[in-house]
C-alpha cells in the first residue's frame, strides 16, 4: 500500500493536539537558537513563523520598512497567539529581529525574553563565542524557572534532535531521485510539525512511518520538469513552490532556512564538550546571508546544485529582507558563471499579484526547457 | 504551413498569421473589459484581411496575461519567450530586448538563435509602464498619441523626480501650477519613464543590437529619449505591438513541425 504524506501530516497533527495542553514551550525564533538548550531545559522548543495575515496592529510599534515575517510574528504575537509559550527567545540575526525583541519585552506578557547573540564568522573564536552565549541562556533559564539544566540532559536533547534532523534529511534525500514523492509544500508541512511539535512525538510516530516510505521510494527514478533549487529567505508558505510545480517544474531542493539550513548537520554526540560541540554544529551549519562568508554559502549552493542534479535557481527575497537583497547581485553573477540560471522572485511574504509571478516563472521554466530540449 | 499567434496584453489585444517564413497580417484592438471576447475579435479580424477560415490555421499560440482564456489556441507561451522569437525573427542581430506594453516594461537578454538568456520585469507598480504616461496625458489633458510630439517641441529641461504613478501626479500638478510649459513636462515624463526602464535593463547588461517593442514604442517622445539615453544600435519595428503575436506565431510553426495537433472547432 502506497503511504500518503498527506495522511501522515493529518495524523500526528491529531496526535499533537493533546500534547499541547500538557506541556510547556518555549518559542524560537532564527535557526541560530539552539534548540537542544530549550529541550534539556524541559520545554519543547516552539518556531514562531507569524502568518499568512494582513499587518495592522504591528504596524503600530514596527517602523513599516522591517521585513514583513517579522511584521507578521508580532501581530500573531499581539493577537494572542504566542500567549502559551512560557519564553520567546530570538536570534540576534538582523536589525528586525532586534526590534521585535525591543518591542516583546516591552508589550508582551510571557515570563522570559531572550536575545540570542550570533557571530556573524565561521571561525574557531565564533564558536567559542557561542558556547559563552549558550552558557549565558543556560545560567538564565535556571534562574528564572529554578531548573537544573544536566550534561545528561543536554545529551538526551542532542540525541533527540540529531534523530529530527536525521528523518528529514532522509525525506530530502528521496527527491534526488524521485522528484515526484513529496511535493514542496508536503514538506514545508512537515518541517512545521518538526518545528513547532514534541520532537520525541515527532520522532516516534512520523519517524516510523516515513523511514518505512522513505524505503520503498527512494529508488524509484521519476524525473518530471526543469528541476529547481529555491534558495533566499525565510518561507512558510507553499503559493510559491505551488506555482512551480503547477507550472511544470520541479522543486527539489530548498536551501532556505524552513528547509535545509534547518536540518543539515548534526551535533557530536560522542564529544567529551557537548556545549563547544553544539556550539561547531550551529555555526558550522550551511550559512545564511547574514553570516559574512558568502565564499562558504556559494560552495554549499553549488554542492546541492551538483548533488541534485538541478537545472535552474529560483531566489526568493522577502521585502526589506537587507541581508539577502545585499548577497543576491554577488551570488547572481557567480551562479551564472557556472551557467547556473538564476530567477528572483520578490514577495511581501503573502501572495499578492500572482499572474506576475506566473509569467516570471512560466518564463524563466521555458527558458530552461529550451536549455534541456523538453519544450518541444 | 499557415500558424497563428495571440498576444491578450493589459492594453490591447494582438493577432498575427504567419505562412512559412512570412508575416501574412496582423491586427491590434482594445482589450477592454473582455479579454476572451477582443481575443476572439482580433483574431477573426486578421484572419478577414487574410481571407482565411479559422480552421486553416494549424496551430494558434497564445501570450499575454489573457494566454490562459483563449478557448481557441491550442497553447500557452510566455510573452517573453514570444518577443523573443518575434524581434529575434525581425533583427537576427537582437540580442536585448526592450519591452514596454501597458502594464508591464521588460528587458530581455537573448542569443543568437532568438533564446531568452535573461530577463527582467518591473515590478508591481505601474511606474515606466504605458499606464502611467496614460495618467499624465490626462493630467495634461492631452490625448495620448499626440504626448510624443509634444515633447519633442520642448526647449527647457525639466526633471521629474518621483517616478510613483501616484506621486509623479501631483509632481506634475505643482509643476502646471507654477506655470512650465506643457511640452517641458512632457518631455521631463519621457526622460523619467525611459531613465526607469534603461535602469531595469542594465541589470541584464545590455548587448548589441537592441530591439524595442511595445504599445509604448509608438511613442515618438519614449523613442527619442531611449536613443539618447542607451547611445547603441536600435531596431524599430514597423509595428512594434505586434512582436508579441509574431513570435507566437512562430514558435506555433516551431511546434507544428516537431508534433501533429489535431484542430478542434472551439
Amino acid at each position: 500500500m502506497k503511504i500518503s504524506i498527506a495522511d501522515l501530516i493529518k495524523d500526528i497533527n491529531a496526535q499533537s493536539k493533546k500534547y499541547l495542553k500538557t506541556q510547556n514551550y518555549i518559542g524560537w525564533k532564527c535557526t541560530y537558537v539552539p534548540e537542544e538548550i530549550i529541550l534539556a531545559a524541559g520545554f519543547v522548543p516552539f518556531r514562531i513563523m507569524g502568518a499568512n495575515i494582513g499587518i495592522s496592529k504591528a504596524k503600530s510599534y514596527l517602523q513599516g520598512n522591517l521585513n514583513p515575517y517579522t511584521q507578521s510574528c508580532l501581530e500573531c504575537a499581539l493577537n494572542g497567539e504566542y500567549d502559551f509559550l512560557k519564553g520567546i527567545i530570538i536570534g540576534n540575526s538582523d536589525d528586525a529581529s532586534r526590534r521585535l525583541l525591543d518591542v516583546w519585552k516591552k508589550y508582551l506578557k510571557n515570563t522570559f525574553v531572550y536575545l540570542f547573540d550570533v557571530p556573524k564568522s565561521m571561525n574557531e573564536e565564533a564558536v567559542q563565542r557561542y558556547k559563552l552565549e549558550i552558557e549565558n541562556l543556560i545560567q538564565q533559564l535556571e534562574k528564572t524557572f529554578g531548573i537544573k539544566i544536566t550534561d545528561a540532559s543536554l545529551r538526551k536533547a542532542v540525541k533527540t534532535i540529531n534523530e529530527t534532523r536525521n528523518i528529514l534529511n532522509s525525506l530530502n534525500e528521496t527527491r534526488k531521485k524521485n522528484s515526484s514523492f513529496v511535493k514542496s509544500s508536503e514538506f514545508l508541512e512537515i518541517m512545521k510539525l518538526a518545528m513547532t511539535q514534541p520532537k520525541e512525538l515527532f520522532n516516534k510516530s512520523f519517524g516510523l512511518m516515513l523511514k518505512e516510505a522513505v524505503s520503498k521510494e527512494k529508488d524509484i527514478d521519476v524525473r518530471s520538469g526543469p528541476r529547481i533549487l529555491l534558495t533566499g529567505s525565510f518561507q512558510n508558505q507553499g503559493w510559491l513552490t505551488d506555482i512551480i510545480e503547477e507550472l511544470g517544474g520541479s522543486v527539489v531542493c530548498e536551501d532556505i532556512c524552513t528547509r535545509v539550513r534547518y536540518f543539515a548537520d548534526n551535533v557530536d554526540e560522542e564529544s567529551d564538550d557537548i556545549l563547544l560541540a553544539i556550539s561547531k554544529r550551529y555555526i558550522h551549519k550551511p550559512p545564511c546571508a547574514r553570516m559574512v562568508d558568502l565564499d562558504k554559502r556559494l560552495k554549499h549552493i553549488n554542492s546541492l546544485i551538483k548533488e541534485f542534479d538541478i537545472d535552474g535557481v529560483i531566489y526568493y527575497l522577502l521585502k526589506f529582507d537587507d541581508p539577502y537583497l545585499f548577497e543576491f547581485p554577488e551570488l547572481k553573477q557567480s551562479l551564472r558563471n557556472n551557467e547556473i540560471p538564476v530567477l528572483l522572485i520578490e514577495s511581501d511574504h503573502c501572495l499578492g499579484a500572482k499572474e506576475q509571478i506566473k509569467t516570471r516563472i512560466q518564463a524563466f521554466l521555458e527558458t530552461l526547457s529550451i536549455k534541456i530540449n523538453t519544450l518541444t | 504551413m499557415l500558424t497563428g499567434g495571440i498576444d491578450v496584453g493589459a492594453v490591447s489585444a494582438k493577432a498575427a498569421i504567419v505562412k512559412d517564413d512570412e508575416l501574412l497580417f496582423s491586427s491590434v484592438i482594445p482589450t477592454g473589459s473582455d479579454a476572451k471576447k477582443s481575443a476572439l475579435e482580433v483574431m477573426h479580424m486578421t484572419l478577414d484581411k487574410a481571407n482565411l477560415a479559422m480552421r486553416e490555421i494549424e496551430l494558434i499560440v497564445a501570450t499575454g496575461y489573457g494566454r490562459f482564456t483563449i478557448p481557441f489556441a491550442q497553447k500557452q507561451v510566455t510573452e517573453i519567450t514570444c518577443h523573443a522569437k518575434g524581434a529575434s525573427f525581425l533583427y537576427p542581430d537582437t540580442r536585448t530586448i526592450i519591452d514596454m506594453g501597458g502594464q508591464d516594461s521588460k528587458a530581455i537578454r537573448i542569443n543568437e538563435h532568438g533564446e531568452v538568456m535573461d530577463f527582467v520585469m518591473n515590478d508591481k507598480c505601474a511606474a515606466g509602464t504605458g499606464r502611467f504616461l496614460e495618467v499624465m496625458a490626462k493630467v495634461l489633458e492631452i490625448d495620448i498619441e499626440h504626448l510624443g510630439e509634444l515633447s519633442l517641441r520642448s526647449k527647457n529641461i525639466i526633471n521629474i523626480s518621483s517616478m510613483c504613478t501616484v506621486f509623479a501626479e501631483s509632481e506634475v500638478v505643482s509643476l502646471i501650477a507654477s506655470g512650465a510649459a506643457r511640452e517641458d513636462i512632457a518631455l521631463g515624463l519621457h526622460r523619467a519613464v525611459v531613465e526607469r526602464v534603461v535602469g531595469m535593463t542594465n541589470k541584464i547588461r545590455i548587448a548589441e543590437s537592441v530591439t524595442l517593442t511595445g504599445g509604448v514604442i509608438n511613442n515618438i517622445g519614449v523613442v527619442h529619449a531611449l536613443k539618447e539615453k542607451l547611445e547603441v544600435n536600435i531596431n524599430i519595428p514597423e509595428n512594434p505591438q505586434i512582436v508579441g503575436a509574431l513570435g507566437a506565431a512562430i514558435i506555433a510553426k516551431g511546434y507544428c513541425q516537431v508534433h501533429k495537433f489535431d484542430y478542434k472547432e472551439p
